[in-house]
């Protein structure tokens, strides 16, 4: 069994700091490996541990820190990776991303397995697992909380708003994970010094076939705002009252009825 | 783990990096343990490094390393609640090279990193050293949760928290009187205002440094788009604000509001600083195959203005770097201690002995800055009866201390600084 993880350095939301009009600082937020892409690499190798497979991850972007998150995946126990050359990856449309991939997967597979994280920390399009299967006409489960592998199926649990859904496929397929799916692994230094002396493989998009990818124009990004209504009033006097005010605020707004 | 190194170094500050470049460079394997996810993710650093060191040893430094703004202005600010009394000193342009600069030592620390993974060592980030593997009083390597590393030495590097060398009681639990905490701020504030507000051309850069009766010891460094400001707080001052609030207190003062007030803090970290200067020097900083390098070795110098410990990790870096060189072609360990008495920080260290005993004394936040600013306003006012010099000073001092012991204060602080 070949698995491909596909990871992305993103923004650290978390750290991110914003301008007085709003604009994120995003020079200075650190990146790292997405969330829900850290549980992909993590489910390739749980079913490296159990089925042997071999792992390989691919990233695509430009500068070292790309690598260092490639370096991430080999401290949790991938066994191969690529990356992929390309400037500005954020702004890359995910219809070019899919091209780029399938591509790879040319190159590289043929894969039983390419998994990914559901949706990135910064843009969450949610649609790249999608466009990657259509691209290689194979089946995907999207948003998937839990993975197995039973008698030659991958069976996925996915937990949605109406009830859980259990979707079973045969390889070769898209996977796509949420943050359920596992509790990624802390590499050991053991493996952190393997990874450090393992090889990082580039490739350009002219390498992988690919002329022309399409970017997206980024018009504005500001800073999500709940505007409070910051209603105030007296309780020290009359409490009773104060409730009784209270739940006619809360009727009025349309939180209670 | 068959992996076997020359040197394990623990720690990825500017002393770990140092020694591990100056090690490699003469051919030994070695490697770096980081605890943070990056080189310099868990150090806390004011904002200035002084070239010389640089010059000395990183050839190209300065057009490879990342300096935000090079510093052609010197300045002390003695605050009180309104006024403010200054001196300042512009270095002339004439001079060749810059003496020092502002930087990002996260930043800066990633730069040294780079240098050392190109010269062949290995700079391993993510990984917490639990203790130094000790067999009967000799470092044979590390443990790092489950896994052990092995070398033939270990270098301890790791910062003014000296949690390892406490743990393996090679250095005493530092007493909280010669502590003191660093809390600093990053504000945005872009370049434009930058250099607009604190007159500032291209790449010139201000190193100012702050006494009040409100916070003790202050700094502002400027960078390009960024002020870096701190406070060494001084818990000891009587009714001083909060820790906590230090720092807002410091932003907030009309005088550093005017210049900042608009911008936008985006990073705010304190660190342990350790205060009792030459007193705090580790009196044997090795043992049978380790030796302890930087700010853990008590390598630090605080001239009661500015905290210096970057250049002094770096050159004890390379006199550990000797050392251990040296160590492996047959000489006592004690060589180490003999080469940092050779060098010149062990020399500078010594010449400001006096300082923890300045520094302890409150005066110079509370007192002083009240009267100089006293001084100066009597003088600058102007009304019917315009008063001398001798008379301001009298006047401002008087009701406080006689003149006497203001000057022999005086004196004992410019002796000692
Ligand atoms: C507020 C403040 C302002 C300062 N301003 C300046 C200034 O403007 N100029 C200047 O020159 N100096 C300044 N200093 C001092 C300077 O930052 C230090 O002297 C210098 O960083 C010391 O270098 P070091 O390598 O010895 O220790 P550190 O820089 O503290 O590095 C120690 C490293 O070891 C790592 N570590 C610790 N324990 C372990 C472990 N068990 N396993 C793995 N890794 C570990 C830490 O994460 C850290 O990265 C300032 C200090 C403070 C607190």
């Amino acid at each position: 069994m070949k698995i491909l993880t596909l990871i992305k350095l993103t923004l650290d939301i978390s750290q991110l700091k914003y301008e007085s009009t709003g604009e994120p600082l995003t020079e200075i937020a650190p990146k790292k490996m997405g969330d829900s892409d850290k549980c992909a690499v993590e489910e390739a190798v749980r079913l490296k541990e159990k089925l042997g497979a071999y792992t390989v991850v691919a990233t695509i972007g430009s500068t070292s820190e790309n690598e260092r998150i490639i370096r991430d995946a080999y401290a949790m126990g991938i066994d191969e990776g690529y990356i992929v050359k390309v400037e500005d990856p954020e702004i890359l449309q995910a219809t070019s991303i899919g091209k780029i991939v399938s591509s790879l997967v040319e190159k590289t597979g043929p894969y039983d397995l390419i998994i990914l994280g559901a949706g990135s920390l910064d843009t969450h399009s949610y649609t790249l697992g999608s466009i990657i299967a259509s691209k290689l006409n194979i089946p995907i489960i999207a948003g998937v909380d839990s993975l197995q592998y039973v008698d030659g199926f991958f069976e996925a649990l996915c937990i949605m708003e109406d009830g859980a859904y259990t979707f079973r496929a045969k390889a070769p397929l898209v996977v796509t994970v949420t943050t359920e799916a596992n509790e990624p692994r802390i590499p050991t230094l053991k493996t952190i010094l393997r990874s450090k002396k393992m090889e990082v493989k580039t490739l350009t998009i002219h390498d992988l076939g690919v002329d022309d990818v399409v970017k997206v124009d980024l018009l504005d990004v500001k800073r999500y705002v709940v505007n409070r209504r910051k209603i105030l009033w007296d309780a020290s006097e009359d409490l009773e009252k104060a409730v009784d005010k209270f739940i006619e605020v809360l009727v009025s707004e349309g939180v209670a009825q | 783990m068959s992996e076997r190194y020359d040197v394990i170094i623990v720690g990825a500050g500017p002393a770990g990096l140092a020694t591990a470049y100056f090690l490699v460079k003469k051919g030994f394997k070695v490697i770096v343990l980081e605890r943070g996810s990056e080189p310099g993710s868990k150090n806390v650093f004011g904002g200035r490094i002084y070239s010389y060191v640089l010059d000395k040893y990183f050839s190209g430094w300065r057009s490879e390393a990342p300096v935000e703004r090079w510093v052609r202005r010197e300045k002390l600010s003695l605050l009180c609640k309104n006024d403010v009394v200054s001196l300042e000193y512009e270095i002339g342009r004439e001079i060749d090279g810059y003496d020092s600069f502002t930087t990002f030592l996260s930043r800066f620390l990633k730069w040294m990193a780079l240098r050392v993974e190109q010269e062949g060592a290995i700079v391993a980030t993510s990984v917490r050293v639990d203790e130094v593997l000790f067999d009967d009083g000799k470092a044979r390597g590390v443990r790092v949760g489950e896994d052990k590393l092995e070398a033939e030495y270990t270098v301890i590097a790791e910062g003014a928290n000296t949690l390892l060398l406490e743990k393996h009681s090679l250095r005493d639990k530092i007493s909280p009187k010669d502590i003191t905490i660093g809390i600093k701020e990053v504000i945005k504030l872009g370049r434009e205002k930058i250099e607009e507000r604190f007159g500032l051309i291209g790449e010139e850069g201000l190193a100012q440094f702050l006494l009040s009766p409100l916070f003790g010891g202050g700094f502002i460094y400027t960078m390009k788009d960024y002020v870096s400001i701190g406070v060494v707080y001084r818990p000891l001052i009587k009714d001083q604000v909060e820790a906590k609030d230090v720092i807002e207190e410091l932003r907030l003062h009309p005088s550093i509001s005017k210049l900042i007030g608009d911008g936008i803090p985006i990073e705010y970290s304190a660190h342990i600083i350790r205060e009792a200067g030459y007193r705090d020097l580790m009196s044997k900083p090795y043992g049978d195959r380790y030796l302890v390098v930087g700010d853990a070795a008590g390598l630090l110098l605080n001239t009661g203005f500015t905290i210096r410990g970057v250049d002094l990790a770096i050159e004890s870096g390379r006199l550990a770097g000797e050392a251990i060189d040296r160590i492996s072609k047959g000489e006592d360990p004690s060589i180490y201690v003999k080469l940092l008495r050779e060098s010149e920080i062990i020399q500078m260290l010594k010449k400001f002995r006096g300082v923890p005993e300045v520094l302890s004394n409150h005066k110079i936040y509370t007192v002083y800055p009240e009267i100089a600013c006293r001084i100066l306003k009597n003088m600058y006012s102007v009304d019917e009866s315009p008063i001398t010099l001798r008379e301001s000073i009298r006047e401002a001092t008087g009701s406080r201390f006689s003149m006497i012991k203001f000057i022999l204060e005086l004196l004992f602080m410019v002796k000692n600084l």
